[in-house]
């Protein structure tokens, strides 16, 4: 038994290093799915991780490595969400978390806060079209494989969320 | 407003936040690597109970063979195989320990065949 451990770990070990390339867009991506809640997005990015290690073999290279590890960032979230385990709103903790952060410019806090108020006005397909377009530069193709849906509905969602979004920050600017 | 300059605006939004993000993400070495260790465990863990279910199976399936498999007759002929075989071990022990042995109490017969005689010296 023992003598198979470390062909098991080799097998994980160069998706998980492919995957380390990524870290900071992969948490961008958790922080996103889980409302910008810290915890909750560190807790799902470890667990899609273990995920992707204990599935390594199952990555086919048919889509790119992010969009197949940003599925499971997507779908650990979700069943997070499902079991309950946070509640919160997905606008309310994240204006308070940006406004608590001591030491930061506070103009620039604002525009943040200015954007995730506008994004938790926006459908949440539509914000997730956006996140991964704008955010995370994936095509609206790539966008589509993560959510799950077809490119014409992903591109539906890109469309009508960019509107709302531009129409929302435009008015939050114009507000004193 | 043109498509360009929404996309330009929302792009700088976007930008922001991922900058903001990039600033502290979780230390990517060590969620990596509770990633191999839990993947190891899992597997272990696997690998324990695929070998039980297996041994669970192979067990099921002796108890069903031996369940259908006809239960073979001792017959008299075993009996009397079982029999010489006490014969036997009786006429060994009154060899080392005559003294346990009373003459009419060791005598049986069956099937028309006698057993235990007293052979063996008594007192």
């Amino acid at each position: 038994m023992r003598d198979r451990e470390p062909a098991i770990a080799d097998d994980a070990r160069p998706l998980l290093h492919e995957l380390a390339a990524f870290h900071p867009q992969s948490w961008g991506w958790a922080l996103h799915c889980c409302g910008r809640r810290r915890d909750e997005a560190q807790d799902v990015l470890q667990e899609a991780y273990c995920r992707a290690a204990s599935r390594a073999g199952a990555f086919a290279g048919g889509s790119s490595l992010r969009t197949w590890f940003f599925g499971i960032v997507r779908r650990t979230a979700l069943e997070a969400h499902r079991r309950g385990a946070r509640t919160a709103r997905w606008s309310d903790r994240d204006g308070d978390a940006v406004r608590q952060e001591p030491g930061r410019d506070l103009e620039r806090d604002e525009e943040r806060s200015r954007l995730q108020r506008c994004l938790a006005r926006i459908a949440p397909r539509q914000r997730e079209v956006l996140h991964l377009v704008f955010y995370q530069e994936l095509t609206v193709e790539q966008a589509a494989t993560v959510m799950g849906v077809s490119p014409g509905t992903a591109r539906q969602h890109y469309h009508r969320g960019k509107q709302a979004l531009r129409r929302l920050l435009t008015a939050e600017g114009a507000q004193p | 407003m043109t498509d360009r300059d929404d996309d330009a605006l929302i792009a700088e939004a976007f930008a922001r936040q991922r900058a903001h993000d990039a600033s502290d993400p979780p230390p990517a070495a060590a969620m990596l690597g509770r990633a191999v260790a839990a993947a190891r465990r899992r597997r272990r863990r696997a690998a324990i109970a695929g070998a039980a279910l297996a041994a669970a199976a192979a067990a099921l399936v002796a108890i069903v063979v031996a369940r259908r498999a006809p239960e073979p007759s001792p017959g008299l002929g075993a009996v009397h195989r079982l029999c010489d075989d006490l014969e036997r071990r009786f006429a060994r022990q009154r060899e080392t320990d005559p003294w346990r042995f009373a003459a009419a109490s060791d005598a049986w017969s069956l099937d028309g065949r006698s057993y235990g005689s007293p052979s063996g010296p008594t007192q």
